[in-house]
């Protein structure tokens, strides 16, 4: 127990170097999080295989993530003692503001206040000779000195408070120094970095978003355990971060790739996705394998950073689209559209999701709209999944850009529950929507690509002609012999508009 | 199949720079958190002034740590790309010296 403090020592205490000092530790508890956000950067950059590899690259990756992980045990231990301290403050000030008026009472009796907070002497009793103004006198003597009385034993409650905030944060600290207090960094990370990683568990039928707080909770130890523990989960987790479902699906596709059985379907599909991604890195693009399902032939390729960009687009094909055959010719209407993004907004960092996440129907099953209600479900997650993964003011701009059987999957990618998570929509040679206006997109903007050359544009199959006036898009340019397939063609005016659009700027 | 080697030196450099930079950052505010500490402890004297300040000096002893550590592995990899840079010197003399040839620009 310590001893008590006293009054008039209360009165001397500098609350307002006390402000300064707790807010100022309150910024360094927010930078350490900062801080470890971007040593998380270097980590991931670090971890690209083109950047480095092999056994020392491995071995300095293990030792960021380490020192991360064991920056978030401090977090976690900073973020309560400055809170503590904050408390601390405000019992400090309020303190201070009880044993000052307690003094001023007892000045105004007049009566002597102690610093135990009681009074030198009783107050004195009335005599049976006093005049009246003398009573009087004595009354108020009293009132003052009971009233000082409670004043300081109020004060004395926030000084006993002020010691228990500073118990409290210390107390918070404990968890860093287990042993004693840490003299190197070895004795830091021996209790916050333990050898074995321990992942608390996803909620069941979580949503993205929940998907997303679970990553977020995570340590940089435990995202890495999960990646190296169970990639193909990682990798189709939507919520998760574009650069750690990068990182799982490159190790399922490794290792399909280094797979003896070469003669399955599957190991093609892994084979013409690893050639992709070769062709662009070799290209000095920045790629990112987003989505991997080798067996239903499920793909997502990234040209650019979608943790980064400020605008995205997901590229939705149309039939006979797939991972085995098409990737080359999809790769580079993404780049072209990353291009035209640029050119329209200069200094803007946009990235391209090829998203072949649904499979596409072949021509006999085209009529149909099964394969689009799957893919529209799959969208609607996917989409929803880019937007928890950046949260808040690190939210892109996101353009859905769908062409032929891929705007019918957006179209049911909307009548899915919730709103599309998504700006704007371009539909190029869409074979109709369900949708009776363009509002029944759920976007601010929608915008509608159909040239006169094109003849699934007036098909009809799936509802509403979406060039028609009245169904409400903004119509882009087309070339009148521009053909069903020539809308992401460099040549075509189709190309720049849609940039003008994914930039925000048309 | 033997284990792929690569490294991209000037990015592995940048990437060094960047953790020595961020352990710099880092150290300062170990440096703020102590004075802070010493801070808590005059502005509370009379009262819990040595706990607070132990608090404060905790904080800087700890972050400290951290930034030591980022400092630390930011030289290793710069060292790292220093010796992946003369190894291939060495390399390419030995190679060059064997036959007597000049290098060819790639």
């Amino acid at each position: 127990m310590s001893a008590p403090v006293p009054l008039s020592a209360v009165l001397t205490w500098d609350v307002v170097q006390l402000r300064s000092s707790v807010g100022t530790l309150d910024l360094v508890a927010g930078r350490t999080g900062a801080w470890r956000l971007r040593l998380d950067a270097v980590t991931q950059e670090l971890s690209r295989a083109v950047c480095w590899s092999g056994p020392a690259a491995s071995a300095a990756a293990g030792v960021l993530v380490e020192l991360s992980t064991v920056t978030s045990g401090v977090e976690q231990s900073l973020v309560p003692s400055v809170e503590q301290l904050t408390l601390l403050f405000t019992a400090a000030t309020s303190a201070q503001e009880l044993a000052a008026q307690a003094f001023a009472a007892a000045a105004a009796g007049p009566v002597t206040l102690l610093d135990d907070g009681s009074l030198s002497a009783p107050p004195l009793l009335p005599g049976s000779a006093m005049a009246p103004d003398q009573l009087a006198a004595l009354d108020a003597m009293a009132d003052a000195g009971r009233l000082a009385v409670a004043l300081a034993a109020a004060a004395q409650e926030q000084v006993t408070q002020v010691a228990a905030h500073a118990r409290g944060a210390a107390d918070a600290l404990t968890p860093l120094r287990p042993g004693g207090p840490a003299a190197d960094f070895a004795d830091l990370a021996g209790p916050l970095a333990p050898d074995v990683v321990v992942l608390p568990l996803l909620p069941p039928h979580h949503t993205p978003e929940q998907a997303a707080r679970w990553w977020s909770g995570l340590t940089s130890a435990q995202q890495y355990t999960a990646i190296a523990e169970q990639p193909a989960v990682v990798g189709g987790l939507d919520g998760v971060p574009a650069w750690a479902r990068d990182l799982a699906n490159r190790a399922v596709l490794e290792a399909e790739v280094q797979s003896l059985d070469t003669t399955s379907e599957r190991h093609a599909t892994a084979q013409a996705v690893a050639a992709q991604l070769r062709a662009q890195e070799q290209d000095g693009r920045l790629v990112q394998l987003h989505r991997l399902d080798l067996d239903q032939g499920l793909v997502g390729i990234a040209i650019g950073d979608l943790d980064a960009a400020g605008e995205v687009a997901v590229f939705v094909p149309g039939i006979t689209t797939t991972a085995g055959d098409d990737l080359d010719g999809l790769g580079a209407a993404a780049v072209r559209i990353v291009g035209a993004t640029e050119q329209a907004a200069p200094g803007v960092e946009a990235a391209v999701l090829v998203w072949l996440g649904y499979r596409t129907p072949g021509l006999l099953t085209a009529p149909f709209p099964f394969a689009a209600e799957r893919g529209g479900r799959a969208l609607d997650r996917a989409l929803d999944g880019l937007a928890a993964a950046r949260p808040g003011p690190a939210a892109a701009r996101t353009t859905v850009v769908a062409h032929s059987y891929g705007t019918t999957v957006v179209d049911h990618a909307a009548d899915e529950d919730g709103a599309l998570a998504a700006d704007a929509v371009v539909l190029l040679g869409s074979p109709g929507v369900s949708e009776w206006t363009a509002g029944g997109l759920e976007v601010d903007e929608v915008y509608d690509a159909a040239s006169p050359a094109d003849p699934v544009s007036y098909v009809s199959w799936f509802g509403q002609n979406t060039w028609m006036p009245l169904w409400g898009s903004e119509g882009l340019p087309t070339d009148i012999t521009q053909w069903h397939t020539e809308y992401l063609d460099a040549d075509r005016p189709t190309l720049e508009a849609i940039g003008e659009v994914v930039a925000g700027t048309r | 199949m033997s284990d792929p080697l690569t490294v991209q030196l000037d990015v592995l450099d940048g990437l060094a720079a960047e953790l020595t930079a961020l352990g710099a950052e880092l150290a300062d505010d170990a440096h703020v958190s102590t004075a802070c500490g010493t801070s808590l402890g005059w502005s509370l004297d009379g009262g819990p002034g040595a706990e607070t300040a132990a608090v404060g000096h905790e904080w800087g002893t700890v972050l400290g740590l951290l930034a030591g550590r980022a400092t630390e592995v930011g030289a290793t990899l710069s060292a790292a790309v220093a010796g992946y840079r003369a190894l291939d010197r060495s390399a390419a003399e030995l190679v060059a010296g064997a036959r007597g040839r000049s290098a060819v620009a790639r």
